[in-house]
C-alpha cells in the first residue's frame, strides 16, 4: 500500500515545502489548512500517519464539526482527541500514527497522549520524513 | 491732709510747689481749703500708686508669665493695702469664664489656706463679684458707716439702681468678707477693671478693698479708684492678651511636637476648657454612596457625663443636605463678621440644624460652626472641596463670646487649620510614600504576588480590617484579583445572618467564576459608574445597593468604600476597604472624604503599574510570539534547502560550483537565528517561573551529531580559524530529557567552545557513565558529556559568573564583543532543570565544560 500521510498546519507554504519533500522522497502527503478540511479527508482516506500543528486558528465552519475547538488555539490538541475519538467510535476503519509536528516546546504531558512522537519546529526535512516513515 | 501724705510724697509735693498752687488755682472756686488739700493728697496718692504700678509691669514685657503677673499683683496689692490703708486688698482677673483670685493679701488676718484655694477659681457666673463686674463699670461701694456727711447709703443707691442691693445682697456681702476674712465688714470697695468693646462693657478683673482704716471720703476715693482701674485696665488688657496669646501658642505648638496622634482631641479638650463649651465635636466630609455627607470625628466635653456624652456620639453621621453643616460648607450662613470666619446659631434645635441629640441629650443656647479649609490651596478650586471640617461649639446657657474672644477663637483655628490639616494628611502622607516604595520595590515579573502585596499596602494605609482588589473579566464581570481576606461571607442584608462562607481560594484570581456580574452592588456600580462610593452602614435596610457578599471580617461590615482603577480612561477594576480601624479614642467608623483621595491616589499608582505589567506581559508574550513564529520560516527554509538539493542532484550542473556550501552556511545561519530566539524564550520563561519541560525519549549522541554537522560552516568561518569537532561518544544511552531544550544546552556550549578556541585546534565531546556527583548537597549518581577544547580559558574568578545572566568574562568580552551574555546561563538553568549540574575547569588545559545528568534519566534497555 502506498504511504499516505495527512499534514494539518494552516502555512500554506510550509505544508508546500513538506509536501514536496515527501513527494519527492516518494510518499504521498495530503495538507489541510482547515479542522473541517482535515476532518474530510479523514473520512474521504487512509492515513498512515497523521502530522498536525498545535497552534492552529479556526473559523465557525471548524466550530461546527466541532465545538470544542476554543481560543487557547490549541487545536491540534483538540485534533488529535478528535481522531482518537472517530477511531473508537469506528467513524474510520485505519489507525493511523499521530505526530504532533509543531514549535510549541513545552506541552504538558497528559496533551500527547495517544501521540507517537512530537516533531519539534525546526528539523531537518530528512529526519523528519525518516522519523514519520521510519521504524 | 497731712495725715494721707507719707513723708516722701509730702516732700516731693513740696518740692513742686507750682504744680500744687496749679492744682490749688484748679480747684478752689469750687473746694474748701479742707477739700483741696484732701482731692490733693489723694492726686499724689494715686500718682505714687501708679509709678508703682508701672515700675512692676513695665518690666521684661516681652517675656511675661502668669506667674510673674500674679506676684506683679501680689506686690501691688500690699503697696495698695499700705499706701492706702486697707486692711483687706485682693486682686483678680477674668479668665474667660472664670474669675481667678490672686492669694490676697491680708492685714491683722488670719486666714486658713483651704479657704485661700477656695477661692481662687471662682465661677464668674456665680459669684457676686461676677454678678458685680459684669454689671457696673464704675466702683461698687458699700458701707456701715452711716455718716450723711461722707458716705449717704440712699444716694449710693440711687446711683447705682441698676444693682439692687437688698436686704438679701447685704447679707450676702457679709457672708462673702466673714468667709474671707472672719472679720466684721466695716466697708467693701469692688472695684471692676474694664475696658470698651464695640461700645460694650467687657469685664478683665477686679480689685476688692476693705475695712478701710480711716473712714472712707468719697467721692474723692471714687475718683482715685476710677483713675487706677483705667490704668489697671490697661495693663490686665495687654496681660491677659499675652495669656490667652501665651497658651494658644504654647498649643499650636505641642500639637506637632507631642499631641500628633491625638492632635484633634486635644485640639477639642483645649478649646472647650478655655472657651467654657459645653460640648464641642469636629465632623468631616464623607459620602454616603455617592452624597455629601459629614462623620463625626471626634468630641470633647467636660459637663456631660459618659452617658450623656455616649448618647450625644451615636449620632455620628448626617447627609449633608439633612443637617446644618452642609449650609456651613457651602457658605450659605452668614458668618459673625468678615474678619470673623465663624457662624453662630441661636437657640438651636433639630429642627433647625439637623442634630438629633440636641432633642434629648443636649441643650445649648447657642453653636458656634468654624470650617476649617485646606491651608494649600489653589484659587481655582471649589471652596467646599477645599473643607478639611466644621468644628460644632455648644454655648452654655446666656453665655456669649464677646467680640474679641471670637476673634482669638478664629484666629486660633486659622493658625490651626494648617497643623489639622498636616494631622489629617500627614500619616497619609507617610502611608502613601511607604506605599510607592513598597510599588517601587516589588519586582513586576512577579506578577503572581504582586496584587496580594499591594492589598496588604492598602489595608493598611486605609486602615481598613481588610481589602480586596477586583478586576474586569472581557465581559464586564468583576473577579477577585487579590484579597487581604482569607474568607468572604454572604449576609443577609435585613437580618444580618451569614447565610454562606467561601473560601478565599474559591475566588482568587479565578476569572472563571466572577463575582458581580451587571448587579446593583455597590462594588459593580463603582466600576460600571467609574466613580468611588463610600457607604456608612453597610446593612442599612433602606440602601438600594446589594452589597451582602463581603469579606469576613470581627465585626459585621459596617462601612465599604470602593474606587474605580482606571487605564486610560477605561475602568480594569476596583479597590474595595472595609471597615475603617478607628484608633484611641476616635469613633469615627466610617470612611471620609479623605480615605475617598488616598484611594484616588493609590488606584492611580495601581492603574500605572498595571499598565506597566500589561506591557512587560504584552513585550513578553511578543518575545514569546517572535521565538514561536520564527520556527515556522526556519522550517520552511530548511525545507526549501533540501528539496532544491533534491531537485539540483536530478539535474546535471557544475558540481564545483560549491552549491552545497551555500546551502550548508544557510542552514547553519538559520540555526543561529532559531538558537538565538530559543535562548531568548527559555530565558525569558524561566524568569517568569513558567519553563516547563516535556520529557521524551530522546537519543542524543545523533542530536550532538547533527549539531556538529549544522556548526561545519561555524568550523570554518574564518579561513585562519580552522576548528575540527571529534566525536569520542561511540555509545550513549537513550535519554528522558526535553528534546529542545538539550539541544539548546549543546548548541549554546558547542557554538561557546567553537567561538573561544584557538586556531587549528579539536574540540573534543566525551560521554562517561557513572560518575558520582554532590548536586544541592546530595551525593547523586550521573552520567557526564563533557566538551573539552584548548582557548582563551575561563579565568578562576570567572567561573562561577560566567553562568550568571548577562555576565561575559574579560577575556571573552576582547575576543567577541558581541555575544548576548545568557547561553551559559540558559545552559544551567535547563541542566538544574533537569535534576543536573553544570561546570566549567578553571585552567586551560583544556577547558572543560561538564554536564552531569542524574542516571534517572537514562532509559534502560
Amino acid at each position: 500500500m502506498e504511504n499516505k500521510i495527512l499534514l494539518f498546519d494552516e502555512e500554506v507554504l510550509l505544508s508546500n515545502e513538506i509536501r514536496e519533500g515527501f513527494e519527492l522522497q516518494g510518499a504521498k502527503l495530503i495538507p489541510a489548512y482547515t479542522y473541517s478540511e482535515a476532518i474530510r479527508l479523514l473520512k474521504e482516506n487512509k492515513f498512515d500517519s497523521i502530522l498536525v500543528d498545535i497552534v492552529i486558528p479556526f473559523n465557525n465552519e471548524d466550530k461546527k464539526v466541532n465545538p470544542n475547538l476554543h481560543n487557547n488555539m490549541r487545536t491540534g490538541i483538540e485534533f488529535k482527541k478528535h481522531v482518537i475519538q472517530m477511531i473508537e467510535k469506528k467513524e474510520i476503519d485505519y489507525n493511523p500514527r499521530i505526530f504532533y509536528f509543531t514549535a510549541i516546546s513545552d506541552l504538558p504531558e497528559g496533551d500527547s497522549s495517544g501521540v507517537t512522537a512530537t516533531i519539534h519546529k525546526p528539523k531537518r526535512p530528512k529526519q523528519i520524513f525518516q522519523q514519520v516513515m521510519g521504524s | 491732709m497731712i495725715k494721707l501724705l507719707s513723708n516722701q510724697n509730702f516732700e516731693r509735693l513740696s518740692r513742686a510747689e507750682s504744680y500744687y498752687s496749679k492744682l490749688k488755682n484748679i480747684f478752689s472756686e469750687h473746694l474748701t481749703e479742707v477739700q483741696l488739700q484732701e482731692k490733693i493728697s489723694y492726686i499724689v496718692l494715686l500718682q505714687e500708686l501708679l509709678s508703682e504700678v508701672e515700675q512692676l509691669f513695665s518690666i521684661s514685657k516681652n517675656d511675661y508669665s502668669e506667674e510673674t503677673f500674679h506676684s506683679n499683683l501680689n506686690a501691688f496689692s500690699l503697696i495698695v493695702s499700705k499706701t492706702l490703708k486697707y486692711d483687706f486688698v485682693v486682686f483678680g482677673y477674668r479668665y474667660e469664664n472664670t474669675l481667678v483670685d490672686l492669694t490676697p493679701f491680708y492685714k491683722q488676718v488670719e486666714i486658713n489656706n483651704s479657704n485661700v484655694n477656695d477661692l481662687k477659681v471662682i465661677n464668674y457666673q456665680n459669684s457676686l463679684v461676677g454678678r458685680i463686674i459684669d454689671e457696673m463699670d464704675d466702683p461698687f461701694i458699700w458701707t456701715t458707716e452711716n455718716d450723711g456727711d461722707i458716705f449717704n447709703y440712699d444716694q449710693f443707691i440711687s446711683k447705682y439702681r441698676s444693682f439692687d442691693i437688698d436686704r438679701k445682697t447685704h447679707k450676702n456681702i457679709e457672708r462673702f468678707f466673714s468667709f474671707l476674712g472672719k472679720t466684721k465688714l466695716t466697708n467693701l470697695i469692688i472695684c471692676p477693671i474694664s475696658t470698651i468693646e464695640s461700645q460694650k462693657h467687657r469685664p478683665l478683673g477686679y480689685f476688692i478693698l476693705a475695712n478701710k482704716q480711716s473712714p472712707l471720703s468719697l467721692p474723692f476715693e471714687i475718683e482715685l479708684l476710677r483713675s487706677l482701674k483705667n490704668y489697671l485696665s490697661q495693663i490686665f488688657k495687654n496681660q491677659t492678651r499675652i495669656f490667652t496669646q501665651d497658651r494658644d501658642s504654647n498649643l499650636i505648638s505641642d500639637i506637632f511636637k507631642k499631641h500628633f496622634i491625638n492632635g484633634i482631641q486635644d485640639i477639642l479638650r483645649y478649646v472647650t476648657s478655655e472657651f467654657s463649651f459645653k460640648y464641642s465635636s469636629f465632623w468631616v466630609p464623607t459620602l454616603e454612596e455617592a452624597r455629601k455627607a459629614f462623620g463625626l470625628n471626634k468630641s470633647y466635653s467636660d459637663e456631660l457625663d459618659g452617658r450623656e456624652l455616649t448618647a450625644c456620639n451615636q449620632y455620628d453621621f448626617y447627609l449633608e443636605k439633612d443637617c446644618i453643616l452642609g449650609k456651613v460648607s457651602a457658605q450659605e450662613l452668614q458668618p459673625i463678621s468678615s474678619e470673623i470666619n465663624i457662624y453662630s446659631l441661636e437657640s438651636p434645635n433639630s429642627e433647625n440644624t439637623g442634630f438629633k441629640c440636641l432633642d434629648k441629650e443636649l441643650v445649648a443656647d447657642r453653636i458656634y460652626f468654624k470650617p476649617i479649609y485646606k491651608y494649600y490651596n489653589t484659587e481655582a478650586e471649589i471652596i467646599e472641596d477645599r473643607l478639611l471640617g466644621i468644628f460644632c461649639f455648644y454655648q452654655k446657657s446666656r453665655d456669649t463670646l464677646d467680640e474679641s474672644t471670637l476673634k482669638r477663637l478664629n484666629e486660633l483655628f486659622d493658625e490651626l487649620s494648617f497643623y489639622i490639616e498636616h494631622i489629617i494628611y500627614d500619616a497619609s502622607f507617610h502611608s502613601i510614600k511607604d506605599l510607592s516604595r513598597e510599588l517601587l520595590s516589588i519586582d513586576i515579573t512577579e506578577i503572581q504576588n504582586y496584587y496580594d502585596r499591594i492589598a496588604v499596602t492598602i489595608r493598611a494605609l486605609m486602615h481598613a480590617e481588610e481589602t480586596s482588589i477586583f478586576f474586569a473579566t472581557q465581559d464586564n464581570e468583576l473577579y477577585l484579583r487579590a484579597s487581604t481576606a482569607s474568607e468572604f461571607r454572604h449576609v443577609d442584608k435585613l437580618s444580618k445572618e451569614i447565610i454562606e462562607t467561601y473560601k478565599k481560594e474559591t475566588f482568587v484570581n479565578n476569572s472563571l467564576s466572577p463575582i458581580y456580574k451587571d448587579d446593583s452592588s455597590l462594588t459593580y456600580r463603582s466600576y460600571r459608574d467609574k466613580v468611588t462610593y463610600i457607604i456608612h452602614d453597610l446593612h442599612d435596610p433602606t440602601l438600594r445597593t446589594n452589597c451582602s457578599f463581603c469579606e469576613s471580617t470581627l465585626s459585621y461590615s459596617t462601612t465599604i468604600i470602593v474606587s474605580p482603577i482606571i487605564v486610560d480612561g477605561r475602568c480594569v477594576g476596583v479597590i474595595r476597604c472595609v471597615n475603617k480601624k478607628h484608633y484611641g479614642d476616635a469613633f469615627l467608623k466610617t470612611f471620609t472624604k479623605f480615605d475617598k483621595d488616598i484611594l484616588h491616589l493609590i488606584s492611580s499608582f495601581i492603574s500605572y503599574q498595571h499598565l506597566k505589567i500589561k506591557t512587560a506581559e504584552n513585550q513578553q508574550l511578543f518575545v514569546e510570539k517572535l521565538a514561536h513564529e520564527n520556527k515556522t520560516p526556519v522550517q520552511i527554509i530548511w525545507s526549501a534547502i533540501e528539496n532544491i538539493e533534491t531537485k539540483l542532484s536530478r539535474l546535471s550542473y557544475d558540481k564545483s560550483l560549491g552549491i552545497e556550501k551555500n546551502f550548508q552556511n544557510i542552514i547553519f545561519a538559520t540555526s543561529v537565528l532559531n538558537n538565538n530566539y530559543t535562548n531568548l524564550n527559555t530565558y525569558l520563561r524561566s524568569k517568569e517561573d513558567k519553563l516547563n519541560y516535556t520529557y521524551e525519549k530522546v537519543d542524543l549522541r545523533s542530536k550532538i551529531e547533527e549539531i556538529t554537522t549544522i556548526l561545519q560552516p561555524y568550523l570554518e568561518k574564518e579561513s585562519n580559524k580552522n576548528i575540527a569537532i571529534s566525536h569520542n561518544i561511540h555509545h550513549m544511552p537513550k535519554l528522558r530529557i526535553d528534546e529542545v531544550k538539550m539541544v539548546q544546552v549543546i548548541y549554546n556550549l558547542l557554538t561557546n567552545a567553537v567561538r573561544y578556541s584557538d586556531n587549528s585546534t579539536t574540540i573534543s565531546t566525551y560521554y562517561k557513565s557513572n560518575q558520582i556527583v554532590t548536586i544541592r548537597g546530595k551525593q547523586t549518581e550521573c552520567f557526564e558529556i563533557k566538551f573539552c577544547n584548548f582557548g582563551i580559558g575561563v579565568d578562576k574568578a570567572d567561573v562561577e559568573k560566567i553562568f550568571k545572566e548577562y555576565y561575559r568574562g574579560e577575556n571573552a568580552m576582547s575576543i567577541n564583543p558581541n555575544g548576548t551574555g545568557i547561553g551559559l546561563h540558559v545552559a544551567k538553568t535547563i541542566v538544574e532543570g533537569h535534576g543536573g549540574l553544570i561546570q566549567v575547569t578553571e585552567l586551560n588545559n583544556p577547558t572543560t565544560f561538564s554536564i552531569f545528568l542524574p542516571n534517572e534519566l537514562i532509559i534502560k534497555q
